[in-house]
């Protein structure tokens, strides 16, 4: 991690000078005020302020180096891509034989998810935290939505509503979001937890 | 596996330095009983155990290997 001390004469001056060696924006430099500076009269008695300052360390550098950490005690060989977009941040672990780490369902997958997402939670990081491990995800989204069309068109030809099996709340989502530009059906959610299911039914035209 | 659930629990609790992993190997399955603060007890259990059921999944699957049952107990 790169650090520096600098000297101002105001603490605005010497971070400004912190900020050409460390060369990257201002809000991403942390830093400790060593010594409190004097402006003096005419330049007598004046001190100079002195900073030691560094790059802060950022939300998804810290997850990564986290989620680095559990995966490697698991004896695993991977490689991890991270994704930051808007309020997301997107953590895809990549590599062989990475299916014990998904699980049946993808179980194991989602409590390593919830312990990253708690460890960023005690952070404060206000992200959003997503994991993906060898694109289970992506390719059970797409799959989904595969779903969502095949039963939509069903139910616009069969002109009756049907439901699907339970499915948790994130993989609800994906149908909703699927669907809703349909003009033809509309889908809500019935039941509770965990056999909540999503129903698809014909819009009244 | 005591070194990984060690690592998590103190990578979540406000008192890392209170954070004690003992493990106890029975013939079928390992206990690993955990101690945190006081205070820490309901962070690692969560809200309906949820925490303490993620913890579990993640180390069953680090425990396979050895081909033995693994249980996470936090203790009082």
């Amino acid at each position: 991690m790169k650090e520096v001390e600098t000297e101002g004469k105001t603490l605005e001056d010497a971070l400004r000078k912190a900020q050409i060696i460390l060369e990257v924006p201002l809000e991403d430099i942390e830093y400790e005020v060593l010594e409190v500076g004097k402006e003096g009269i005419l330049g007598i008695g004046s001190k100079p302020y002195r900073i030691y300052a560094r790059i802060k360390k950022r939300s998804e550098d810290i997850l990564e180096d986290f989620l680095r950490n559990i995966l490697k005690k698991m004896e695993l060989n991977f490689k991890i891509k991270k994704i930051k977009k808007d309020n997301n941040i997107l953590l895809s672990v990549e590599g062989e034989n990475l299916g014990r780490i998904i699980g049946y369902n993808g179980k194991t997958l989602s409590a390593i998810e919830f312990i990253l997402r708690l460890y960023g939670a005690k952070l404060g990081i206000h992200e959003i935290i997503t994991l993906d491990i060898d694109h289970y995800r992506e390719r059970k989204e797409a799959q989904l939505v595969n779903l969502a069309k095949k039963i939509a068109r069903r139910v616009k030809e069969e002109k009756r509503k049907i439901a699907l099996n339970p499915l948790p709340a994130r993989e609800r989502r994906i149908i909703h979001l699927a669907l809703q530009e349909d003009p033809f059906v509309y889908t809500y959610s019935e039941g509770e937890e965990p056999k909540r299911r999503v129903i698809i039914a014909p819009k009244e035209l | 596996m005591k070194e990984l659930l060690e690592y998590i629990i103190k990578a979540i609790v406000q008192h890392p330095e209170e954070v004690e992993v003992r493990e106890v190997e029975g013939t079928k399955s390992v206990i690993l009983e955990v101690k945190v603060a006081p205070e820490d007890r309901g962070r690692v259990i969560g809200k309906q155990g949820q925490t303490v059921k993620a913890l579990q999944t993640i180390i069953r699957v680090a425990g396979l290997k050895k081909g033995k049952k693994v249980v996470i107990e936090v203790l009082q």
